[in-house]
This record gives structure tokens, C-alpha cells and sequence, in this order.
């Protein structure tokens, strides 16, 4: 998991619109349980691979899907991006 | 009745029966395969779950022409989803502008909003066939009006009511459409409609199981939760979320259910509506027809066929609306629905309070064999004469 950016989203229904969202674009995505250290809205969220993270970007606000945040913790400490 | 002979059932307008196909695997799935709740846990069961209501509410607001999937929200029923719109949105004192031809699931929540919350409602007449005129609805509007309510297509006579033209007449009063009746047996498309909030059941046109139904709300249209619980989101918090479809959602979905309704949007996005629309309008124009031909009986609502639902509402001289659907049930395995159909204001319009009517609906799985035994079944009724 140390590789993997995780994105927070508000809900549910965000979580897994961006998924498919995702998973469309042919970019790699986990719907996993929201870390314990992240506060967040929603118990679940996207993991996705750090090379994508541009990807992933451009393609959440180009389709203005509601992300919360993305975190990554190169240290073992979860850092915002 | 051999015991292979299928039992015709012409009772869609409470619910369809059969549902469409895949509906019955896909529940069956859901409740072996799935079985946890959507979404609220992080484990993959309830990730698949939340993928299949997902799939659901995105198909819905396909189906509507509806932009944001989060605009549609899931209720047990329409009912409930009625209750949401009219308790949520009529605040004391407000006037409230309606028709004769409502069901209860509109009148009674009407009823406890004018006894509770002293809520004036203008009751506008539709003719004797149900017909509702917008202009008569336009002229009781005033500047004041916080809600038009209006019922889309009859349960009790299948009258369809002119939305288009009403959203016309009215200019920008909020508008509350019961598609209880209409949403999947007629195109409904709400912005071309003008609909502001749109309240459907699942299990009736949309082929989907009974406990699955909702409401289309128009983004800035902000109704004021009933019911505040469980989310799944903002779980910190004990304040409801803000934000649909979150805000109206609390507490367990019946995700099995509609995993089945899933099941039958993508049979009804196959098939197409209007082409399950046209099917309809032909079985109803065969059984007005064939009725019409029975001397003895007495046929309420629109005789045009592309005025009105599947539905048909009849009575036979000589005999009580519950004569003749016992009769109809026992004698030749017809299942009709008789009485005020939960719509007494209706029957009121139409002429036929208290006694009521009997209604027959076809639906998706009704053939023209269907009609014509439910024609004949009458005939040979009537000619039996009084009181058989």
C-alpha cells in the first residue's frame, strides 16, 4: 500500500462514480477501506498507482468528480498531495 | 382451471407481474453471492454492492433524462417517496394547488399538511373521464403557490395528464408529478417535461420489484429529510449530510431490491419505452373495444386509447364491481382489481364513488389473448344477468 496514492471522496456514490470513472480511462484503481489516520467523510476510497497520480488528476477535474483529497506516505507518515 | 392453465393476471397498475427478465437472478444473486450491505462497510462484498446501487441510480437518471444521478433518490416505495416531497417541501401557512384525480398516497399527506400545518389546497375538477385541464390549474395559481401536484396517469382510469402544457400554464411554481403510474409505460423525460420533482414506483411500470421506488429532484430544490439516520457518509458527524442523495438515504438501502430493479432498467433500456408504451396503448385499445361491445356494461375514462394508460375501469348492470371480480378470479382465472382503488377522489370525479369500479390493467407481460378472455369472461357475465 506504501506505493499507492489514496483519494477521499465526500460519499459513497463518489467513491464508486470515480471508479468507474477510472476503470473507463484504463487506470488502475482499488476501492479499499479509508485509512484509520486519514479524517474523512466516507469509510471507503480509491487507491491508485503514484505514476498515475497526473492521470488521475486531470481526468477527476476534467469530469469534476468530488475528490476530498489525495495522500500518499513515502515515510509511513500519510502526507497530503 | 386445470392446474396447468396460467392464471391471467390484469392487476399491473398495483404492481407487474411478471417482472422483467433477470430480475428474479439478479435478487437471487444479490442475496447468495453479495448479501452485505451496500457500500457502508470497506470490505469487497459491500464494495460490489455499492457498484450495483451505483449502476441502478446511474440507469434510473438515464431512463429520466436526468443529468446527475445523485438527483434520483431511493424510497421503499412512492408512497414514502410522495411524503418525502409533499412533507419536505409544504411549510405552514403555504398553498398548495392540486387535482381531483389523486391518490391517496397525495391526498392523506395533503390532508395532515392542512390539519397540521394549516396548509391551504385548491382542488382543481378533471372532467368525467379524469381529463385535466391547464388552464383551470393556471387560473388557481397565484403568486403565493408553493407546489402544483399533479397526477401523471390515473390508477383507477389510466387518464394521462398533460405535463408539458401544465409546466406552460403555471410558468415557475414548483411542480410535484406522481409517476406512479406513468414512469416506465410512458417516455417521461424532465426537463423536456418541466418536471421539478418526479415520484415513481419501481415496481410497476419499471418491471423491478415491490420495496423499490423513488423521487427525481431538481438540483436547487432542497427538501427538508423526514427521516435522519445512518448514511454511510460523514459518520463523525451526527448531523445529516447536506448533500444528495446522502441527505434523503438514511439508513439500510434494500439493496437486493434494487439490484432486481437494476435488472429490469437494462431490459426496459433493450426493449425501449415507447416500444413498450405502443404495446400497452394496442392491448388497451382492444380491451375498450371489446367491452364497449357488451351491452350491460358501463366504461369510465377516455375512449382514446392515446389519452390514457393500459388501464380500464368498467362496470357491469346488474352486478357489484366485487360480483364481478370474484366471478373473474374464480370462474376463469382473471385477476382484476375492484373497489375505490385507494383513490376515492377520483371515483368522486369520475361518478362512480361509493361503489367503486373494476379495473383492469395490462402491463408488460399481458397478451391479446389475455384481453380478449377477460372480454369474454364479462360477456358471458353480463348475459348470465343479475345477481349470477
Amino acid at each position: 500500500m506504501n506505493e499507492h496514492v489514496v483519494l477521499l471522496f465526500p460519499s459513497v456514490h463518489d467513491v464508486v462514480g470515480a471508479e468507474r470513472a477510472l476503470q473507463k480511462a484504463s487506470l488502475w484503481c482499488d476501492l479499499v477501506p479509508t485509512p484509520r489516520d486519514l479524517s474523512s467523510n466516507c469509510g471507503m476510497s480509491l487507491a491508485v498507482r503514484a505514476e498515475d497520480i497526473e492521470a488521475v488528476r486531470a481526468l477527476t477535474s476534467r469530469l469534476g468528480l468530488k475528490v476530498d483529497g489525495m495522500f500518499d506516505r513515502p515515510d509511513g507518515e500519510w502526507r497530503a498531495l | 382451471m386445470g392446474a396447468t392453465e396460467r392464471y391471467i393476471y390484469l392487476d399491473h397498475a398495483a404492481t407487474s407481474h411478471p417482472k422483467a427478465p433477470g430480475v428474479v437472478a439478479a435478487m437471487t444473486s444479490y442475496l447468495e453471492t453479495v448479501g452485505a450491505n451496500p457500500g457502508r462497510s470497506g470490505h469487497r462484498p459491500s464494495a460490489t454492492g455499492a457498484r450495483i446501487i451505483y449502476d441502478t441510480r446511474a440507469r434510473l437518471a438515464g431512463l429520466l433524462g436526468v443529468e446527475d444521478p445523485r438527483q434520483v433518490v431511493f424510497f421503499p416505495n412512492a408512497t414514502a417517496a410522495l411524503n418525502q416531497a409533499l412533507l419536505g417541501w409544504v411549510r405552514r401557512g403555504d398553498h398548495v394547488v392540486t387535482t381531483s384525480m389523486e391518490h391517496n398516497s397525495v391526498n392523506r399527506p395533503l390532508r395532515w399538511l392542512a390539519e397540521q400545518r394549516e396548509v391551504r389546497v385548491s382542488v382543481v375538477s378533471g372532467d368525467s373521464a379524469g381529463r385535466l385541464d391547464p388552464g383551470a390549474v393556471a387560473a388557481v395559481v397565484d403568486a403565493r403557490t408553493r407546489l402544483v401536484v399533479v397526477n401523471h396517469g390515473s390508477n383507477v382510469v389510466g387518464t394521462i395528464a398533460p405535463i408539458a402544457e401544465l409546466r406552460e400554464a403555471i410558468g415557475h411554481v414548483p411542480l410535484l408529478v406522481d409517476g406512479a403510474q406513468t414512469v416506465g409505460s410512458l417516455p417521461v423525460d424532465v426537463a423536456r417535461d418541466g418536471i421539478d420533482v418526479l415520484a415513481f414506483s419501481g415496481h410497476k411500470g419499471l418491471l423491478g420489484p415491490q420495496g423499490t421506488g423513488g423521487l427525481y429532484i431538481r438540483p436547487g430544490l432542497d427538501l427538508e429529510p423526514l427521516m435522519t439516520g445512518g448514511t454511510g457518509s460523514r459518520s463523525e458527524s451526527d448531523e445529516q449530510p447536506s448533500f444528495l442523495p446522502d441527505r434523503l438515504e438514511s439508513g439500510t438501502p434494500n439493496a437486493v431490491g434494487l439490484a432486481g430493479l437494476g435488472a429490469a432498467l437494462r431490459f426496459l433500456e433493450d426493449t425501449g419505452v415507447a416500444t413498450i408504451r405502443a404495446r400497452e396503448r394496442a392491448l388497451s385499445e382492444r380491451l375498450w373495444e371489446g367491452l364497449s361491445a357488451i351491452p350491460s356494461v358501463l366504461l369510465y375514462g377516455p375512449a382514446d386509447p392515446d389519452e390514457r394508460l393500459a388501464t380500464v375501469s368498467f362496470r357491469v348492470a346488474g352486478h357489484t364491481p366485487d360480483e364481478v371480480g370474484h366471478l373473474l378470479d374464480r370462474r376463469h382465472g382473471i385477476g382484476v382489481r375492484v373497489g375505490l382503488h385507494c383513490a376515492p377522489a377520483a371515483h368522486r370525479t369520475l361518478g362512480t364513488f361509493p361503489e367503486g369500479t373494476v379495473r383492469a390493467s395490462a402491463g408488460f407481460g399481458t397478451t391479446r389473448d389475455d384481453v380478449d378472455a377477460l372480454v369474454a369472461g364479462v360477456a358471458e357475465l353480463a348475459a348470465e344477468g343479475e345477481g349470477a
